[in-house]
């Protein structure tokens, strides 16, 4: 298995709070990795480590297998692209000329790509106008612009879709999407949106208190997690009655609504359901895996 | 730390910061050209092209510690430092890059004024006074005298990442050490002796009054004059006052101050950059 990143008891101690706590963790090439936890886990305080930003207080971390204490570590990093926390931009410059500055940066020759690279994120259309005047949804993806410049195969982002809208979500969506499966970009996100990035990532690793919880991919998640049909019927103790009767797994949610498990005839439970006199207003799919799995290994007191 | 150079110069060719640096120091130099001709015309003053011409070293220091702390502290507030370190670029090499950079910057904003200033100084004052050789001199360790501001305005902005906190530390820290170069330099201009008494001696109807020098308290013992001259020389601010009123006494120190101030001030300013943890 070919790692892109991976990490060694990695643990990070600011004064008296420790940020991370041994983490040990693994991405692979060709992943979309969510790395998922709640707000204050170590979810930036470990990206910050990973770009360069800080220094770990303990054990290791290697980039394409060189290890961070390597004097390789820095043309590693020349392989990697990052937006850590707000998109670093300078807001005084257009879309255009951020780009050409990181050009020059990683010392390309030529500002040949910077049109292609702009269209790809969706910019070419913003001319003369300055970073200051974008909206967050353009900040966020002259900042993506910026950190493929250097054409990167791994590429890390941090909570890319916070504070956008609906629209800017599905587009940084697709973006990053495009850039897993036409350019095999590797990418790590750090999100606590979990709707969002169970429609995106292809493994999951969960962090808790600077700890790697669990580590999984999509479908080892998948089947860990069950699906259930979301009923809402007038009369709840007909329901009951008939669930009982057929011996299938529910769970009551309110004096109207339950949760329905494992596999049954629609049909069939409609109509048995329906010789009670008990009408059925609304069936739904309810398929709230990433979520349910995260608070179950978490713990229900916590939030995403 | 090539790339990073003409990564950084890019920058600074769009950087109003930089621009608004260059516009000041013209209009300075217009100025004080002008206000010195009124002082000639007017005044019947004494005016030579030397004190115009190196009036500016007076606010370089100002300049360099707003510069350098908008200028490094947007690589902060804009959070751009991380793309170059993410770029795998070294710490050193960023530290050192800005520094020069910043450097090249004062020593540019000082030039307009000089060009400006001798544009229209020359026909208005006449030529230098001073042997071509001082006036050299003293250029060389304008430019010295610059790198050390520089350095050690590059070191506070690089290791506090506040832009504000810095632009406001900067501006006191600068405006403490010109108001102590100059307090060194009123105790160092101080006379040995001076006037006291009045002796009356009548011999007749003939009065004579005889002023007699005495001891000017005030002046400094030897080794009290060699500590304030050495402040003085080793002070950026001190060598700029030197520099500005054409009262260089050690213009070969100078300079070696400089680049030792340059040298140990960039060495610890790399050395904690590298170690610090950066958000």
């Amino acid at each position: 298995m070919e790692y892109v990143l991976s990490t060694e008891n990695l643990t990070k101690q600011y004064k008296d709070f420790k940020a991370l706590d041994h983490l040990t963790m693994h991405v692979e090439k060709g992943a979309i990795y969510g790395f998922v936890g709640r707000n204050g886990a170590g979810k930036t305080t470990l990206i910050r480590l990973i770009c360069g930003l800080q220094s770990p207080t303990s054990g290791e971390y290697s980039i394409y297998g060189k290890k961070y204490t390597s004097g390789d570590i820095l043309q590693m990093r020349r392989r990697m692209g990052a937006v850590v926390e707000n998109p670093s931009i300078y807001l005084d410059m257009t879309a255009e000329e951020n780009i050409r500055e990181q050009y020059a940066i990683l010392g390309r020759p030529t500002y040949e790509g910077i049109t292609e690279l702009l269209e790809l994120v969706g910019l070419s259309g913003t001319g003369r106008k300055k970073a200051k005047n974008f909206s967050l949804g353009m900040r966020q993806r002259l900042g993506i612009a910026i950190a493929l410049a250097g054409d990167p195969d791994f590429l890390v982002l941090d909570e890319p879709v916070n504070g956008l809208d609906p629209q800017g979500i599905v587009e940084m969506r697709e973006l990053i999407l495009k850039l897993n499966r036409e350019y095999r970009i590797t990418v790590l996100i750090s999100s606590h949106i979990l709707d969002e990035l169970s429609r995106l990532a292809t493994h999951y690793g969960f962090i808790d208190q600077g700890r790697i919880v669990k580590e999984i991919t999509a479908g080892d998640l998948e089947s860990a997690c069950r699906k259930c049909m979301h009923l809402t019927v007038s009369d709840m103790r007909s329901l009951i009655r008939v669930m009982d009767e057929k011996k299938i797994e529910y769970a009551v949610t309110s004096d109207q609504e339950a949760d329905v498990y494992g596999d049954w005839n629609v049909t069939e439970l409609i109509q048995s359901l329906a010789e009670q006199g008990c009408i059925v207003y609304k069936v739904t799919e309810k398929d709230e895996s990433l979520e349910s799995y995260y608070i179950n290994l978490i713990g229900g007191g916590s939030h995403a | 730390m090539r790339k990073l150079l003409h990564a950084n110069f890019l920058r600074l060719k769009k950087d109003k910061y930089f621009w608004t640096g260059i516009v000041v120091m013209a209009l300075y130099a217009i100025a004080d050209c002008a206000g010195q001709y009124n002082n000639m015309t007017r005044y019947e003053m004494t005016v030579s092209y030397d004190g115009v011409f190196f009036a500016s070293h007076m606010v370089i220091g100002m300049l360099i510690a707003a510069f350098c702390s908008l200028y490094i502290g947007t690589e902060y507030s804009d959070g751009t430092i991380r793309n170059k370190l993410i770029a795998g670029c070294d710490r050193k090499s960023i530290y050192l890059s800005n520094f020069i950079t910043c450097t090249a910057a004062g020593v540019m904003m000082n030039t307009v004024y000089m060009l400006v200033a001798g544009i229209l100084g020359i026909p208005l004052f006449g030529f230098f006074e001073s042997s071509m050789g001082a006036v050299l001199m003293n250029l060389l360790n304008s430019v010295l005298m610059t790198a050390a501001f520089t350095a050690v305005f590059t070191m506070l902005s690089m290791l506090n990442q506040n832009k504000a906190l810095v632009a406001v530390i900067s501006m006191i820290g600068v405006f403490a050490a010109i108001i102590l170069a100059l307090y060194i330099a009123m105790k160092l201009g101080e006379k040995e002796f001076v006037d006291g008494a009045v002796m009356s001696k009548t011999v007749g109807d003939t009065t004579t009054q005889t002023i007699q020098k005495i001891p000017n308290p005030m002046y400094l013992k030897p080794a009290q004059r060699a500590a304030h001259q050495f402040v003085l020389d080793l002070l950026p601010t001190g060598q700029s006052l030197q520099i500005a009123s054409l009262s260089v006494r050690n213009p070969w120190t100078l300079g070696a101050y400089s680049l030792i101030i340059t040298g140990v001030v960039n060495i610890v300013g790399v050395f904690c950059f590298k170690r610090k943890d950066l958000k």
